[in-house]
């Protein structure tokens, strides 16, 4: 995941360091990465430094271990300062408790697990994002032939379903309540998980 | 339970675990061991007597409240992975409030990871320690 990370980064043009305990993990860098690469523990102080810590603008952990990814982000944040520090954390529930503790933490197993329910249980519905630990979600979908002619504030619901935006032959707008929907239209539509069962039947085609 | 009486976590059920639990006893302060390892939790359980041993990861909060981590007056680090034991000390004190907190260092390197920035109260490098008191012997011949 971090090669991943880095090389991106790296094609994004910003300045790229890469720590790892093993050197061979380099190699997955490829010959045009243009980063620099360091041997070490991620939470070994002469190893973050020789790495650029002192001036980075931001700090990525995405070792396979979890705790070294809360040791190392808390250290970079609080020890080093730097302005921008993101760990993965493999389960949910502990990536909510570092979160608390000011750590942005994302969980790669809610992210698959989310991808995989939308893509078995939600037919007609296509997530777009999660925000939070996925008590909101924005979602897209087409208008069934059911929902042909209803207006947006009937698919709304206060504080928990609200209809952001609707596509209709290429060109995309922010709906008013009262705007009446056309079969096949596309909507985005942001969701909170308490709602989530109720749109999803909604909008079933 | 007189006033005096402790509720002691121990994470890590090693050899410096198992003492320790045994200690905590011996005083007539109640201890709980979280040991990941079934086979050496069993072991603990029967060689400890009086202890009560929790199995499963002590750096996962489900597990240190099965061990009582929320009426916990102390919890003690000691496995032999330092960030494990910096994880247990920063939950323990930030996440449960537990009043306090002791780490075993194992790499003497990571000694400064064991501060307040963790949650550590008392950090404590049986590596380090040793070489100090041997350095002693040598020099007092």
């Amino acid at each position: 995941m971090g090669v991943l990370v880095a090389s991106r980064l790296a094609l994004d043009a910003h300045e790229v360091a890469v720590i790892d305990q093993d050197p061979d993990a380099f190699r997955l860098l490829g010959a045009g990465f243009g980063g620099t690469t360091h041997v070490g523990k991620v939470f070994d102080r002469a190893t973050l430094v020789a790495a650029g810590i002192e001036r980075a603008d931001a700090f990525v952990a995405v070792t396979s271990g979890d705790n070294s990814n809360i040791v190392s982000s808390i250290v970079a944040k609080d020890e080093f300062g730097v302005p921008k520090v993101i760990a993965r954390i493999y389960d949910p529930r502990r990536a909510e408790i570092y979160r608390r503790l000011g750590i942005s933490a994302v969980s790669s197993v809610m992210w698959a697990a989310n991808e995989i329910r939308a893509l078995l249980g939600h037919p007609g519905l296509a997530e777009e994002k999660t925000f939070g630990d996925a008590e909101v979600r924005l979602v897209s979908a087409v208008v069934p032939p059911r929902l042909a002619g209803r207006t947006v504030r009937e698919l709304e619901r206060p504080g928990e379903v609200v209809v952001a935006a609707v596509v209709r032959s290429g060109a995309a707008w922010v709906p008013t309540g009262g705007e009446e929907l056309m079969l096949d239209d596309e909507i985005h539509v942001a969701v909170a998980s308490s709602a989530f069962a109720h749109f999803e039947e909604v909008v079933a085609p | 339970m007189n006033a005096e009486q402790l509720r002691v976590i121990v994470v890590g059920g090693g050899k410096i675990g198992a003492a320790l639990a045994a200690l905590v006893l011996e005083r007539g302060h109640e201890v709980t061991i979280v040991e990941a390892d079934h086979s050496r939790a069993e072991v603990l359980a029967e060689s400890v007597e009086g202890v009560r041993v929790v199995t499963g990861d002590g750096c996962e909060p489900v597990v240190l409240e099965l061990a009582g981590i929320e009426r916990a007056d102390s919890v003690a680090a000691v496995t032999g992975d330092d960030e494990d034991n910096l994880v247990v000390c920063l939950l323990a004190r930030r996440h449960y409030r537990v009043q306090t907190t002791s780490a075993r260092v194992n790499d003497p390197r990571n000694e400064w990871l064991f501060t307040e920035r963790f949650g550590v109260d008392h950090a404590l490098s049986g590596t380090r320690r040793l070489a100090r008191l041997v350095m002693r012997e040598i020099e007092s011949g």
